[in-house]
């Protein structure tokens, strides 16, 4: 090795090993800190009362046990094995270990009566063995799944709002597309092509309004339903009038007109669309009824 | 073999770029090119740009309007979804309309 790849070396060497030294101390710095953390007791702190840091399953079993703690351990233990004496007759200790003399040590697991496996939900939500944990985050014992039967009404609704989503998706009166139509119009002056795009148009619309008003079901939501393939049927022939252009003034009352049935077919839409939300159906994504969703 | 991954690359690109025109509400979102005031009931006129740009109009009456509040500005970015087409009426005489997207809900910047 010359002296200049010598050099070279130590130059490189010398940083990585700096940098090494400072993540040691200061990891070491960091894991101190953490270990002189004060335990906060009734009274002052661990260190104040020279309580020290013992970990937790020391405060069980070292013999420098402080009375206060084992005090709380008890009264905890003794509420815990009460209330499960009360309600789960089944699951009551042995008369015999029930004295005073329980013991932290050595009666934990033999005495410490379980919750039951197969007790009614009644049961469960008088007595909650996390509640004598403090402290202890109430999302976890949420996190229950729900069980309940799915209710009919809703399925009714939700195959209604599928079968009506499907009939829309399938005649593809899609608002993007038909913008594209309606300018052309105005663009190329009414001429015959966009006269005939805009006419295509609008008797799909009256042709969907058709379908949609043959479609039974969902009780709760077919008036609406029946009111919005009407207001389909109203748009298509506002479409269908603006294709008559006389002059500027016939036109203008004609846009007016359009605009207001498309205003009214629009509040209809989302009437309809947010009673799916009201009565709690929710459509996945692929399903017919997945265009009545808000958008995510 | 190569030919092959590049149209279906591009099959694909085409497709996600024309599938918000297939939905039932077209989602929107871009910066505000043009803006027109229409004398039709308040109504606004908004044409935006990328990524998701095109004629947007939006209505007193019906667009469920979030913060900040409708169109205002050029440059002011929107986001949101729109329904059926709909026509601006800038001018009378001569007659100048703009049609455009129907908003339905949006939101927008300061």
């Amino acid at each position: 090795m010359s002296s200049i790849q010598k050099k070279l070396f130590i130059i490189l060497i010398t940083p990585v090993i700096v940098i090494f030294i400072i993540i040691t101390v200061f990891a070491l710095s960091i894991i101190t800190q953490n270990n002189k953390k004060d335990i906060v007791y009734k009274g002052g702190t661990a260190n104040s009362m020279r309580i020290n840091r013992l970990p937790t399953k020391d405060i069980f079993t070292s013999a420098n046990k402080p009375n206060n703690v084992i005090n709380k351990v008890n009264t905890l233990l003794n509420s815990w094995q009460n209330s499960t004496k009360i309600k789960h007759s089944a699951y009551t200790p042995d008369p015999t270990n029930t004295s005073s003399t329980f013991g932290v040590d050595t009666e934990i697991q033999k005495d410490v009566p379980k919750p039951p496996q197969d007790s009614t939900k009644q049961d469960n939500e008088q007595f909650n063995p996390w509640d004598l944990i403090p402290n202890h985050s109430k999302q976890i014992q949420s996190k229950k799944p729900d069980n309940k039967a799915k209710n009919p009404v809703k399925i009714t609704i939700k195959t209604y709002g599928n079968t009506y989503g499907s009939t829309i998706k399938k005649y593809a009166v899609q608002f993007g597309n038909q913008n594209k139509i309606m300018s052309d119009l105005i663009d190329k002056k009414y001429d015959e092509s966009s006269k005939k795009s805009v006419l295509n148009l609008a008797q799909q619309y009256i042709e969907l309004s058709n379908e949609l008003l043959k479609i039974n079901g969902g009780d709760a939501l077919h008036s609406s339903g029946q009111k919005l393939a009407n207001a389909y049927k109203n748009v298509g022939l506002a479409t269908k009038n603006l294709t008559l252009y006389t002059d500027d003034t016939d036109t203008l009352k004609r846009l007016y007109t359009y605009n207001s049935v498309v205003e009214d077919f629009t509040k209809k839409y989302l009437d309809f669309s947010t009673l799916f939300g009201a009565y709690g159906v929710q459509f996945s994504e692929g399903e017919g009824g997945d265009i009545f969703m808000p958008p995510m | 073999m190569r030919n092959l991954k590049v149209f279906i690359f591009s099959l694909m690109l085409y497709l996600a770029l024309v599938a918000p025109t297939a939905e039932a509400t077209v989602h929107f979102g871009g910066q505000i090119t043009k803006i027109i005031g229409c004398i039709n009931f308040g109504v606004i006129y908004a044409r935006l740009g990328p990524p998701r740009g095109g004629p947007y109009i939006w209505s007193p009456t019906i667009t469920k309007t979030y913060s900040f509040g409708p169109p205002s500005h050029v440059g002011q970015w929107l986001l949101g979804n729109a329904g059926p087409s709909y026509y601006c009426i800038e001018r009378i005489y001569p007659l100048t309309v703009h049609p455009g997207l129907l908003i339905l809900m949006m939101g927008s910047s300061r």
